[in-house]
């Protein structure tokens, strides 16, 4: 379920705002004022949809549109601003102050549902990309732990792992890659070890070959 | 950055590219809805878009649907631009994939903070996505190093795709950013010092 932050000083205001998000089916976590928002904000889990009135006591909804933006996000909230303030230069400083969208007060509660489905259609695009950034991250440092300087035995070809343990080279190999290892015999280590070893053990087939 | 506009009317069309060329954007100006469907469907096309709803041969309602039918890997942010101002149709405007909707006429400062949001949306999407783009490319060239790699039990050569046994150090400097340095182990050390005495 999709969590939204409220922060509305207003008890009418509140009640109403919680009562319709709470039957478009969203989970709704209520601050009375722009203070609390902000330490909610500050939280692990804080809701990534925030509708914030514009004048709240503390600090105001366009004081935490600033705040939130000050901090670069891989995956931000979108704020929209609902305020009776309707000039057009209160709908550009709000925008401007990090808003993405402005909605004058009394609102329409439709025309609020559909500001916020486009809001969630960005929030989603958005997490998609972040959450394929970091899975592609973590595939790659997967993947890099092999590199560096690897120091090996060119007698045995064993590597020298990073607890100083000296380790046969396919073991290092699959551990630090997705590669895996199966055992054969080259054509040179077949003349000169496996096939004196065949004619010690079978002389007849020397002969015959 | 460019910005498509799709305006049917001259004047109307004319006064929009001007401020936005003011503000400092490439503009693409097309004068009806399927222009700016064909040009917004191209690989290199605007990221953003303000669309007129009433327009000859597609409406800018039409062009959202068309668009937000065939999902496009880059998404494009779609600014209405409208004489219809009623509740109904800013919400019917949203709801067929619009992000956001200024009635006409319109106040040049209110479309300008409203481009800067869409602008500032299409720019964080447009790093994650090339960030995604980098890593896939950085993790195909690292992914080489997976599956099954034959490698021979006495000399530990590995046998690489074009079937060529290759020792095993440069197969992996090749496929990897590890790179070996030579020193001798322990059990290779004592057994040498014992077949010298």
């Amino acid at each position: 379920m999709m969590r939204v932050l409220i922060a509305e000083d207003d008890l009418v205001s509140r009640h109403i705002l919680q009562a319709t998000l709470h039957k478009w089916g969203y989970e709704v976590v209520v601050c009375t004022d722009g203070t609390e928002a902000w330490q909610v904000l500050q939280g692990d889990a804080a809701p990534h949809v925030l509708i914030l009135d514009w004048m709240m006591p503390g600090m105001d909804g366009v004081q935490i549109c600033r705040k939130v933006r000050e901090v670069p996000q891989p995956s931000p909230a979108y704020i929209i601003l609902l305020t009776a303030r309707e000039r057009s230069q209160d709908i550009v400083a709000g925008l401007q102050a990090g808003a993405d969208d402005y909605l004058t007060k009394p609102f329409d509660r439709e025309e609020l549902h559909a500001r916020m489905q486009a809001g969630l259609r960005i929030l989603e695009l958005q997490s998609n990309l972040a959450e394929r950034v970091k899975e592609l991250e973590d595939a790659l440092s997967r993947v890099r732990t092999l590199q560096g300087l690897l120091p090996m035995c060119p007698y045995c070809k064993k590597i020298r792992s990073d607890s100083n343990y000296w380790q046969q080279i396919e073991n290092y190999v699959s551990a630090h890659s997705d590669a895996q290892f199966s055992h054969g015999v080259c054509p040179q280590c077949y003349e000169k070890i496996v096939k004196p070893q065949i004619e010690e053990l079978y002389p007849h087939w020397k002969k015959s070959s | 950055m460019r910005i498509l506009i799709a305006e049917d009317d001259l004047v109307s069309r004319r006064v929009l590219e001007g401020s936005l060329v003011k503000w400092g954007h490439e503009v693409v100006a097309c004068s009806d809805g399927s222009e700016a469907c064909q040009a917004l469907q191209r690989e290199e096309a605007p990221r953003l878009a303000i669309l007129d709803w009433m327009m000859p041969k597609m409406d800018g309602v039409q062009v959202c649907r068309e668009l937000s039918r065939v999902p496009h890997p880059k998404s494009i942010y779609i600014i209405l631009l409208t004489a219809k101002g009623r509740r109904e149709d800013v919400v019917a405007g949203l709801q067929a994939g619009a992000n956001d909707y200024i009635t006409k006429p319109f106040c040049p400062e209110e479309l300008r903070a409203r481009v800067q949001v869409g602008l500032r949306i299409v720019e964080l999407q447009g790093n994650l996505a090339r960030r995604v783009e980098e890593l896939e490319a950085a993790l195909s060239r690292l992914k080489q190093l997976q599956g099954l790699l034959p490698i021979c039990s006495y000399c530990k050569k590995v046998r690489n795709d074009q079937n060529y046994w290759q020792q095993i150090e440069s197969y992996i400097t090749e496929h990897s950013d590890a790179r070996f340095s030579h020193s001798i182990c322990p059990v290779c050390l004592e057994k040498m010092e014992g077949s010298k005495r």
